[in-house]
């Protein structure tokens, strides 16, 4: 019996019409490719018929894929597009384009991991869906509780990714997107919570989309989300993931109190002010004021005056700011920088033996100079480390 | 497996991505392909596989198909017994198995008992558990062939060199290390970043 005869035909046949699927292909066209009647590949794909490897073998190449990848053992066949797309409107095709990436980016990490037999732990957040009544309340007890719960207290968080990573257990992907999109979200059984966050937006906004999603998790993880910035939407969701969002960076207290330190003996809310306490917080400076706005430590509309007025720059920021890093200007903009952890594993993988260059600039949709890059930057650092470093096994 | 060895000129070459990528990058693939008398062949997967990456931005597939049309290399197709090797080869678990432009290189060279040319460890692995027979040979051993260097010169051999670290940021095999650092010489080490640290410094 050959390799492929030992797969059973239902199963081989579903793998092959879920790949034809994500890659928008037709049954007609995947028929044309292997010289046959679309009735055969749908025998195909219901398990009715076998397909002989080399048939096998064009459907991959029709469908950008490998038969490697496709059908090797540990392949994860993971596809959170279909449940995306139930979200997206037909117009907001970059919606679905992000969709996919999370969904490539978990089942490429995932798959990594399984190789590597690394279990990954976090914390199982308790859900809280949202109850009937005032959403803001809600979001800001439910904000303070996971801070003492997690062991935050009340100070300002230096470093989100990190968290939501490393303490939650989410898997944080900071990726270049559509600037529409501030962040995605999906939760899985088998994954986790998954999270895609725009590389191209300020450190500041991408600490306010992460916990906005967090939000999401916590109130209705089995629904994906994909959080657009270009489009208002004002359901009780998302008033809650916004408020949650702003009561988790910016508590009330700890703002109040800073508030009075730093606006001490002056009258007026300055530029300045709005530019110490939203670096302080890590948060944006629109954010910020209309925190203060919220908690009545400002007059409804300041925001707009300062909007209306000239705003408040990146160059008076960096002014007021000096050497100390600004949320605002920490800009990304580049693929590799939260996929540390993805191209740490993808390292170990390749460095093992687990995995070849083919597969894995596949498995990462790079290709293979990049890879390269990536693999000779980590082994570089690896080779400066010294045996006293050495981890214990 | 066999350590490559060319001592007859119709022993084919298989070349997989991973090599043909640094002789592509060599600025100097048409002379070097030319200088070898062996056949070269690719496997079609592996031209597929660089023609998706064209949509990355590399020229690689275009380089090719030039190389093909020159005659200098044949694109072959899986036929015969190499269809069940490639069949062996892609499918199981992930780390016994290949893509498909490594398995389909392999696959080619065991039907035609010929040679194959990779860069890559775990192919090489995997060959040499399947097809202890089987012949290898890396980008590094095409570069450095008698006849390769006597038509390229000593100056343009390093040229080829370096482009192939430069721009495909070719791993060197420990057994060319001290060849490939003496000849680059030491300022040209330092600037190519795939090899080892160490002899950067």
């Amino acid at each position: 019996m050959s390799a492929l005869e030992n797969i059973p035909p239902a199963e081989l046949g579903a793998l092959l019409r879920s790949a034809r699927n994500k890659a928008g292909k037709t049954q007609l066209e995947a028929a044309d490719a292997i010289g046959a009647a679309r009735t055969t590949l749908v025998a195909i794909e219901s398990g009715h018929r076998r397909t002989r490897i080399e048939e096998t073998q064009v459907l991959c190449r029709l469908y950008g894929t490998s038969v490697n990848a496709l059908l090797r053992a540990e392949s994860l066949h993971l596809d959170f597009e279909p449940r995306f797309r139930k979200l997206a409107t037909a117009e907001a095709e970059f919606s679905l384009e992000a969709g996919k990436l999370l969904s490539d980016l978990v089942r490429a990490e995932v798959e990594l991991e399984n190789l590597l037999g690394i279990k990954r732990t976090g914390v199982i957040l308790p859900e809280k869906p949202i109850q009937a009544g005032n959403v803001k309340v809600q979001a800001e007890q439910d904000a303070l509780e996971l801070r003492q719960w997690l062991g935050l207290g009340s100070s300002p968080i230096l470093d989100v990714i990190s968290l939501l990573e490393l303490t939650i257990g989410v898997r944080v992907y900071v990726r270049a997107i559509d600037g529409r999109i501030s962040g995605a979200f999906i939760y899985d059984v088998v994954t986790g919570p998954c999270m895609l966050l725009n590389a191209n937006h300020p450190r500041s906004r991408r600490n306010q989309s992460g916990i906005h999603e967090l939000a999401h998790y916590l109130t209705s993880r089995n629904s994906p989300q994909i959080s657009r910035q270009d489009v208002v939407t004002r359901n009780r969701e998302e008033q809650y993931a916004d408020a949650f969002a702003r009561a988790f960076l910016t508590p009330a207290r700890t703002v109040m109190e800073k508030f009075r330190e730093i606006t001490a003996g002056s009258r007026l809310l300055s530029r300045r002010h709005v530019i110490i306490l939203a670096n302080y917080f890590g948060v944006s400076r629109e954010a910020l004021v209309r925190r203060l706005e919220e908690l009545e430590l400002a007059k409804r509309g300041t925001w707009d005056w300062f909007h209306d007025n000239g705003g408040i720059s990146a160059d008076q920021a960096k002014e007021v700011l000096r050497d100390s890093a600004d949320a605002e200007s920490d800009q990304v903009g580049r693929s590799e920088w939260a996929a540390v952890r993805l191209n740490l594993l993808a390292e170990a993988v390749f460095r093992q033996g687990l995995m070849s260059e083919g597969q894995l600039s596949r498995l990462l949709g790079i290709g293979r100079v990049e890879l390269r890059e990536i693999l000779e930057v980590i082994e570089d650092e690896g080779e400066e480390a010294q045996h006293g470093t050495a981890l214990p096994r | 497996m066999v350590q490559l060895s060319l001592d007859s000129q119709s022993t084919e070459l298989f070349v997989d991505a991973s090599a043909i990528i640094n002789i592509l990058s060599s600025g100097f693939a048409e002379e070097i392909i030319d200088a070898i008398q062996n056949p070269i062949r690719v496997a079609v997967v592996v031209c597929e596989e660089l023609a998706e990456s064209r949509e990355l931005g590399w020229p690689h597939a275009d380089l090719l198909t030039s190389l093909r049309d020159m005659r200098l290399v044949e694109t072959v197709e899986l036929e015969g017994v190499a269809v069940s090797v490639f069949e062996r080869l892609v499918l199981g678990h992930g780390a016994d198995t290949l893509d498909d432009g490594e398995a389909a290189t392999i696959a080619c060279a065991v039907k035609s008992s010929g040679v194959v040319i990779t860069d890559d460890r775990k192919a090489l692995r995997v060959a040499e558990g399947l097809f202890p027979g089987v012949c290898r040979g890396s980008s590094m051993d095409l570069f450095r062939l008698p006849s390769v260097a006597e038509r390229l010169g000593p100056t343009r051999q390093v040229e080829a060199l370096f482009n192939a670290l430069i721009h495909a940021r070719m791993r060197v095999p420990e057994a060319h290390l001290d060849w490939a650092v003496e000849a680059l010489g030491p300022e040209r080490v330092t600037m190519c970043p795939s090899l080892p640290k160490k002899t950067r410094k």
